[in-house]
Parts: structure tokens; sequence; C-alpha cells
């Protein structure tokens, strides 16, 4: 059974049957102090419409980038895609001029960051902020903005809308900010929307409200998400799919259960180790993974886990080839190939 | 006069090594212009109790604001405490002086949050744990290289790294570094404060077995402030949840998690992300209302109330007290015995008659 894995090419493993975004061996660089850093090494994903992918991983390994690159919103000049294709809708958004990227960042595809105070300005009133990109992009008169602002508002929680439409930023709590924010997101409709780490900075509590507000809205306006995170927790809860990324790479990618229930990576399985269980014995071991994330500037050569890696061998100096254990299910991994299922083995090194 | 150590006739080792009672902290914020009376007075920790056997974990869990951050602060004396008592190896510290407490600090120390604002970036990391030595006065020269080399040792670190400056490690290293600090003096009681919620999750993983390998070996104490209450359950032998500045319940780990009965407890047990998607999918979050009020203007009775799914007028009026139930589990709530095993099922009224 173990030996049944698939070798595929690399987008073909867990394509969705319609396509909204495909994303085909993207690449992208940074220029920095150190030299050229290589934060996306040949990506490729798909995502159909009104599915919720998740993008996990740790600090640096490329998940924020990800998203920067589909909304054409690298850093410049330190930032580039050097190849690859981002097809949105069929149409490849690396070849889009600012001008045309300006009218789908907003309308079709919306980013929520993180931090709502940095994203908001403080000197305009949340109604400024709101109807500005419905003005621009849906073409509404200043008092239709204002309706749609306000049942935006209304459908993402918050008290008094038409009251409090008028306020500042400032004026609204961290959770109620992370409101306004994604309000403005979707204010006009879009059909994906990228969260990244939306709930990081919010206590576990206003966390929860958040993360049902947006697993309500995916639902009420059938919209893809991509969810952009560190907690693994958050993932299992609202992706349908997951990609699991370390140093520009994914490294696996799968269903959600597939993920959790059958990590492949031993870069996955080491972080599923690594979070303590519910019913973990009081002072018993996590299984952490050694050492630290390789430097980018400065890359291993072949898999870029293996320095950490508990089953190295001397096969992982080259890259390993994307293999596939079951429909939907694939991972880059020698072991893989080499027909040993990391799942059954972890608990044994 | 440091030696106000008070034997009992119970025998030392069933003693609490770190026991707090009734300790408050507030803030004075902003005063009138003309210097006269206070404007207001931030109560951030408002009477907390808790005591800690040698060799325990107390870990004490809340959301930000709720006052968590400012009790290890006080303890350390970091803050002079407005009121209460601390008592550390049977030793009252709440009214020491500086030069006292010094002293005590041998046997305190603190772990903080953030690894890159807490080490000295112009010193040596050699140079940073000894220095911790030093002004403890112990002995200087030839020793300190070779304690220093065994503190790097002992927490994991290539004791060749010595010469090194911060900067050149990662987050994990420097939390690291930032424990062989606090053992320098070889403490009993470390106050670890967030120590891993700046890192990464597969290096969070590395430094709670760290952490958990050093209680074994020296016999620490800990109270470990977190957020995490997935990572709390994983080290704790006791947990205390405080929220506005109180603890509304306080439990050995297994019972808090398998049995709580404060109905905050509740909400926020069911509201940490488990990462297991059929768990995820069947789960029902108690969601609560509304957000942390603020502690400037902290709500009348129960300090929850504002954002409790089952508040009546009593829990508006009357502030409920800290109450063993069962061994080993104290909640504060007028309503625990009804709300035993009820789910936190929103009630409608309520959300109706306030907003």
């Amino acid at each position: 059974m173990m030996n049944a894995h698939v070798r595929t090419e690399a987008s073909e493993a867990a394509r969705p049957a319609s396509s909204l975004l495909e994303v085909k061996n993207l690449t992208t660089e940074f220029r920095t102090e150190r030299g050229t850093v290589r934060s996306l090494h040949s990506v490729s994903f798909g995502l159909g419409e009104g599915e919720a992918l998740g993008l996990v991983g740790e600090s640096g390994c490329g998940k924020s980038v990800t998203a920067l690159s589909i909304m054409g919103l690298l850093p410049q000049p330190a930032g580039r895609i050097v190849s690859g294709e981002i097809l949105f809708n069929g149409v490849d958004l690396t070849k889009l001029s600012d001008r045309e990227m300006e009218a789908v960042r907003g309308k079709d595809i919306a980013l929520i960051f993180q931090d709502a105070l940095t994203s908001l300005n403080p000197v305009l009133t949340i109604e400024r902020q709101i109807t500005e990109a419905a003005r621009r992009h849906l073409g509404l008169s200043p008092a239709a903005a204002r309706r749609r602002a306000i049942e935006f508002l209304d459908l993402v929680g918050i008290p008094a809308p038409d009251k409090r439409i008028s306020d500042y930023p400032h004026q609204f709590s961290g959770g109620m900010r992370q409101r306004v924010m994604i309000a403005m997101a979707l204010v006009c409709g879009p059909r994906l929307l990228i969260a990244d780490e939306p709930t990081t900075a919010l206590d576990v509590t206003i966390q929860a409200q958040i993360l049902e507000l947006l697993q309500r809205l995916r639902k009420e306006l059938s919209m893809a998400l991509i969810m952009i995170t560190h907690d693994l927790g958050v993932v299992a809860g609202i992706a349908d799919r997951v990609n699991v990324m370390y140093a520009g790479h994914v490294v696996e990618t799968g269903m959600v259960r597939q993920i959790f229930k059958n990590a492949s990576h031993p870069y996955t399985a080491g972080l599923l180790g690594s979070i303590p269980k519910l019913d973990s014995i009081r002072g018993s071991k996590l299984q952490s993974i050694k050492g630290t994330p390789p430097d980018l500037a400065n890359p291993p050569p072949g898999c870029p886990f293996t320095p950490r890696c508990s089953h190295a061998f001397d096969k992982c100096a080259e890259p390993p080839p994307r293999s596939s254990p079951e429909p939907a299910h694939a991972a880059e991994c020698w072991l893989l190939e080499a027909g040993v299922n990391t799942a059954d083995s972890r608990g044994l090194s | 006069m440091m030696n106000v150590h008070l034997m009992h006739n119970n025998s030392a080792s069933n003693r609490p090594v770190l026991e707090v009672a009734n300790l408050k902290k507030h803030f004075v914020i902003g005063k009138s212009f003309f210097g006269g009376k206070p404007l207001t007075k931030l109560k951030a920790v408002d009477g907390v109790s808790f005591a800690i056997g040698a060799g325990k974990t107390l870990g004490l869990v809340g959301e930000s604001g709720c006052g968590k951050s400012t009790v290890g602060k006080t303890i350390l004396r970091l803050y002079n405490p407005t009121e209460g008592s601390i008592r550390v190896l049977d030793q009252e510290i709440s009214a020491l002086k500086p030069k006292a407490m010094r002293d005590v600090r041998r046997s305190l120390q603190m772990i903080f949050q953030d690894p890159y604002a807490s080490l000295d970036p112009q010193m040596t990391v050699g140079r940073i744990i000894s220095e911790a030595l030093e002004i403890h006065g112990l002995p200087k020269g030839q020793s300190h290289a070779s304690r220093v080399k065994e503190l790097l040792s002992l927490v994991g670190l290539d004791p060749v790294v010595a010469n090194r400056r911060p900067k050149e490690f990662s987050g994990g290293q420097r939390q690291r570094i930032g424990i062989a600090r606090a053992l320098a003096v070889e403490p009993k009681v470390l106050v670890c404060d967030e120590p891993i919620s700046a890192l990464d999750v597969s290096i969070q993983a590395q430094v709670i077995n760290l952490l958990q390998r050093l209680q074994d070996e020296l016999g620490l104490t800990y109270l470990f402030i977190a957020h995490d209450l997935g990572v709390v359950r994983h080290f704790s032998d006791r947990v205390a949840v405080m929220y506005l500045g109180g603890i509304v319940e306080i439990a050995d780990r297994d019972r808090l998690y398998a049995d709580p009965l404060h109905p905050y407890t509740k909400a926020l047990l069911s509201a940490i992300p488990v990462p297991d998607p059929d768990v995820e999918q069947q789960r029902r979050r108690i969601l609560l209302r509304g957000e942390l009020p603020s502690p400037l203007n902290p709500p009348l009775g129960c300090r929850f109330h504002t954002r409790c799914p089952f508040a009546t007028d009593r829990c508006r009026e009357e502030v409920p007290a800290l109450v063993a139930v069962a061994p080993g589990q104290e909640v504060a709530c007028h309503y625990w015995q009804e709300l035993r095993g009820v789910e936190g099922r929103p009630n409608q009224s309520i959300l109706e008659t306030e907003k």
C-alpha cells in the first residue's frame, strides 16, 4: 500500500475542478544587502471557486510573499517575480500593468492583514475609507456607497453601523477594527479574499469571533479564501485544503484531513508534533524539530529541510521530486519517492 | 534583617515556595494639573492569591490586559505592590528595600517574552551571563568563565558562542541565553512571562522541552504566564485563569480542562483552535459577546458579567468570592453549581437587554 504513490507533475496533484486561481511555478526574489534572496521556489497550487486554502509555515517560509506576489504588492524595487504565472480567471496577473492590476486589487481579490490599525488611515473616518473602494470599483454614487458600506458593517457585526460609520479607526477596539477591515475588503464583492494572519494579534476569544465571521461570510458570499497562518489549529477549522510551506517551497499539499491525519513530509509531521496535544501527559516531551530554519540567502542544496530532518539520507542533497501518496495529496520528499511513509515512521525516530 | 525566616513546624518541603495573598497593583493614571489628587486608578491586579509548591508549575492564563504579566512583575518587585503579601521561601518580600530585594532575586528570577529586547545588544553572551554573577557578588575571575560555559551547555548552546553578540542568534537561541542568564544565580523560582509567544512553533517546542528538563534537573518552581492554553496545559500542575485583574478559577490542571466551572474558563477553553480537523468541524465555540472592558472602568459586581451569557441582576451587583468547590478547585461565580456541565448557550434575553 505504501508503494501506491504516483509521480505527478507539480500542479496536477491537487487541482480542483473549476479553477479560480492557478499559481504556476512562481519564483520570487528579493534583493538585499546580503545578495539575492529567493523567497519562493517554483510554487504551484490551484484554488477553486469558493474554496478555502490554508497556507501554513513558520516565519520566513514565504507564505506572506505568496500573498504579496498574487496581489502585485511586492515591495519595490527590492522584490520581483522572476518567473511563473498567476492565473486568475484565466488572466495572468504577472502580465498586467499597474493600472490593470489596480482594477483587480480590492475588487476581485482583497487582502486583509494581521494589524488592522496600520492598514486603516487614522485621520479618515471609516465612511471615507469604505466608500472610496465602493465608489471607485463599483461606480456607486456617494449615497449608494454609504448604504452599501453600512450594509457591510452590519454584515461583519458592527453594532449601530449607521452611527459607527462616522467614527475614526482609533475609536474601535482591536477586534472591531479587524471587522471594519474585513468589511472594507468585502465591500466590492471580491471572488477571493486573502487573509494574512488575520487573528494573530487578537486574544483567543476575539479570534474565535473573527474566525466564525470569516467562515460565515465565505459561505454567504460564496467567496474563495486563502488563509495564511502559523497556527495549525486555525487552519484545521477553516481550510478545505492546506499548503505547508518551508523555506520558500510548498513541501506538502493536501486536503485538510490528509495533512493532519496522514502527514507525508517530515516537516509537516514535526510541526504537528511540536504542538502540545490536549491529551498529552504533563511533563511528556514534545516532538520538537531540531535546529532552526535555513538562511534564505544561503539555502542548503537539495531539500531545504535536510539539516533539520531526522530522516535525512544521501539522496536529500538533490531537490526532491513531488510524489503523491494518494489523490489530492502530494509532498516533496525523497522518502515518499522511496516508498517510505513518514507518518508511520515518525514515532520511531 | 534579611533573615525574616519563620520556619514553622510543618515539614519544609510541603510549604509553598512562592505564596501570594490578596496581591493588588493599582497604577495611577495622570495627576491633576496642580498636583492634587490622582485622577484615575487602573486596578491592573486586584486581589490575587495563590501558592506554588517546590518543583511545581502554576500556569497563569488570561487575555491581554487581564493583569497576568503585572502579577509576575510585581512578584519580582519590578513594580511595588499596592497591597497584599508576597512570600518567597517563607520570606515576606512585599516591602523589602531594593538592596534586600537584590538578595531575594538570587532565588527569584524572571524570563521575559521578548528575547530580542531583553538582551543588551552591545554585550557578548558571556558578558551578559557573567554580569548576573557579578551583580550577585559571586566569585570573580576564572570561575566565571567556566560557570558561563557550564550554563550555556545546560541550556543546549555550544559554549564557544560566549564571545558572540545577541544579534548573531535566532529567537529561540536568544531565549536560551535569557534562560542561562536567569539560571546563573541558581534561583529556586522562575517567573516565565510568555517565554515562547514570540517564537515559531517548532522552536516553541524546543524551549518548552528545555524548561521541562531544567525543572526536572534543578528542581525549579515555575510561575508560567501565558495566553496559550494548550501550552499551559502541557506544562502546568495547576492553572489559574485571570480576568480583569482577578483570578476567576484556579484548579489542578486535569480538573480545569476536564471540568471547567467558570463561564469564562469554559469560553476560553472552547475558543482554542485545535489542530485536528475532526475536532474543529464538530466543536461548538462558546462565543463571548464583546471584548474585555477597560480596567480603568471595570464593571461593578462580577467583572465578567458584561460578557457572560448567564449574567443575572445578582451578578451585576454582588462580587463573587473565589471559593473552594472541590478538592484543588476554586471558582468565583455565583452560579457555578447551576452551570455545571452546561455549555455556554447564549441567553437571548440578556443579549437584548445589554448592548
